[in-house]
């Protein structure tokens, strides 16, 4: 029989029972766990950042590591809260011998730091039963326990899998789910080092699922840190002028600064540049290249586009006729005078050949590689249906 | 300031043409922007010599404007981040010579520290351009201006590309007999 969703319910003059009243307990928390497993994913809610801060014994100096207090919500919908800041064992590290026996001193290993959800049992004295009935716990301490993998663990975290919708939260197995919280770096008997980021893996946030978001109030903003905090990238969706979504930095009441809008007629406006090719539009580069180079792609066109016929370019050069400072003296009211010679593009490879004659005959002629002034027009191909 | 990208033989430093970009004037290309599948490099004599230095052997760097060398830049060396005009030269001072069993750099002066010299060589049947060093292993108290190291190759005729330190690039064709 597949698990079911209990809820208890109560008549009255019903004796109680403890799991009566342990029913209610765990209907709720599963409830929540369910929200918080499907609506959120996983992650760091706030705080719970590694802090080091520098000590001292008769070996030099080391780190002491401690994880600051905050909250963060596991993949099966566990709430994990940290209390009070938190400093990490290096008995335990030493322990579960997960330092690399040979390390490059100039790129030291980077161990990564979990959190995990624990529930324990706390013994129970103020509302303790019966003294024949013995000292049973009344509490449960929804603890945490923080651990250490090896370099590259944490690239597996993606990996892990939640419960299923109908298991309780408080069931076996399901306080095994590991929150990266960071990255230490050890000398084999203290930490060294710790930072938030190691091989492009970061601490992770906590998210939210959701296939549709609706805003009470006309309008939607995403923020990039807190509204409080200003200079940092947001974007509102709102009913202004008819409807419009506005891109920019948030100033320090919150407000987004528009830097990007569009309106609901489709209508664009843009305060910087507008980069990279437009489909069925003209993109264009031009200056200067020497024999041998390849003229430069206009900004959105790729060799790939071009080699998959998305888009076409054409090249014009113009040999430059100016005179290097470096040719030897023609001698007195002489001059260089030149002729190219040959001056094409093949494919986008620059072919300049020049000759640099002495009107006076000597010294005798130069044949040298040239410079070319170089216009690229860049022609995207419209999408089939556009317009 | 106006700036430009210069393409660059990675080992050396010697600088092998110029690109700017109007429309990304304030970017810095990349080698595969401006020399994807190598740089097509011309000898200065009649510029007929052509030989291609492979995409992995370049690299860009981004300079000052500076039409001394956007005319001229194979008289240019990378040096500290910014490019030094050099001393032109060519064979027989400044050369490779090529045996069949021995590669031989000569420069025009005697050196009294360990030189390295680099130089590309295409041509007659090989398949890939050959690139390497050969040291000049000059002393203070045995200054000298060649040195010799093995490398077997078929007679025939060769395209040679020689970047020596404080020369300018030089591009030629040697004959192993």
């Amino acid at each position: 029989m597949s698990p079911q969703i209990l809820r208890p319910i109560f008549s009255e003059n019903q004796i109680l029972s403890a799991a009566d009243v342990n029913g209610i307990v765990n209907h709720a928390r599963d409830a929540s766990a369910r929200h918080n497993r499907y609506l959120h994913d996983w992650g760091i809610a706030d705080g719970l950042t590694l802090t080091a801060e520098e000590r001292e014994d008769t070996a030099g100096t080391y780190m002491e590591v401690s994880v600051a207090p905050g909250v963060a919500l596991d993949g099966n919908g566990r709430e994990i809260v940290v209390a009070e800041a938190f400093r990490l064992s290096e008995d335990l590290f030493d322990q579960l011998n997960v330092a690399e026996s040979v390390t490059d001193p100039n790129n030291p290993p980077q161990y990564p730091v979990f959190i995990l959800g624990r529930d324990q049992s706390q013994q129970g004295t103020a509302m303790a039963p019966a003294i024949c009935q013995g000292s049973a716990s009344t509490r449960t301490v929804e603890g945490f326990e923080v651990t250490f993998g090896r370099v590259g663990d944490a690239a597996e975290l993606d990996n892990q899998t939640p419960i299923q919708p109908g298991r309780e939260i408080s069931a076996s197995g399901t306080s095994d789910w590991k929150i990266l919280l960071g990255f230490v770096q050890w000398d084999g008997t203290h930490f060294t080092a710790a930072t938030d980021e190691a091989d492009g893996i970061n601490r992770r946030y906590a998210g939210v699922r959701a296939a549709d978001v609706s805003a009470p109030n006309h309008s939607l903003t995403l923020r990039s840190a807190l509204r409080t905090v200003s200079d940092k990238a947001a974007l509102t969706i709102d009913n202004q002028n008819g409807g419009e979504m506005r891109f920019g930095l948030q100033d320090s009441k919150g407000k987004v600064v528009p830097v990007f809008t569009v309106n609901a007629k489709g209508d664009v406006t843009a305060e910087g540049k507008i980069l990279g090719a437009i489909a069925g539009g003209v993109q264009v580069e031009s200056g200067v290249v020497t024999d041998g180079a390849l003229v430069p792609l206009p900004a959105g066109i790729t060799q790939e586009q071009i080699d998959d016929g998305e888009a076409t370019i054409q090249v014009h050069l113009s040999p430059r006729f100016q005179q290097p400072a470096s040719l030897p003296d023609p001698g007195a009211n002489q001059f260089w005078q030149m002729q190219p010679l040959e001056c094409y593009a093949q494919d986008r490879r620059v072919v300049c050949r020049v000759r640099w004659e002495s009107t006076g005959g000597a010294p005798g002629p130069l044949i040298l590689p040239g410079v070319c002034d170089f216009q690229v027009f860049g022609f995207v191909k419209a999408q089939a249906g556009a317009s | 300031m106006e700036k430009m990208n210069v393409i660059t033989f990675k080992e050396t430093g010697h600088l092998l043409g110029v690109v700017t970009r109007a429309g990304q004037p304030e970017k810095a290309a990349t080698v595969e922007e401006i020399a994807a599948g190598g740089f097509r490099l011309r000898d200065r004599q009649n510029g007929e010599i052509t030989l291609q230095i492979p995409e992995e052997e370049l690299g860009v760097s981004w300079v000052d404007y500076d039409t001394r060398i956007l005319y001229r830049p194979h008289l240019f060396i990378m040096d500290a981040g910014k490019p030094e005009q050099k001393t032109e030269n060519g064979p027989p001072n400044l050369s490779i010579a090529l045996s069949g069993a021995l590669i031989t750099a000569t420069l025009p002066a005697n050196v009294s520290e360990s030189v390295e010299i680099w130089c590309q060589i295409v041509g007659n049947n090989l398949s890939e351009p050959i690139v390497r060093s050969v040291t000049i292993p000059g002393t203070v108290s045995a200054p000298t201006n060649t040195g010799s190291e093995a490398l077997i190759l078929g007679a025939g005729d060769y395209k040679v590309a020689m970047f020596a330190p404080d020369y300018a690039l030089v591009v030629f064709m040697e004959t192993v007999p």
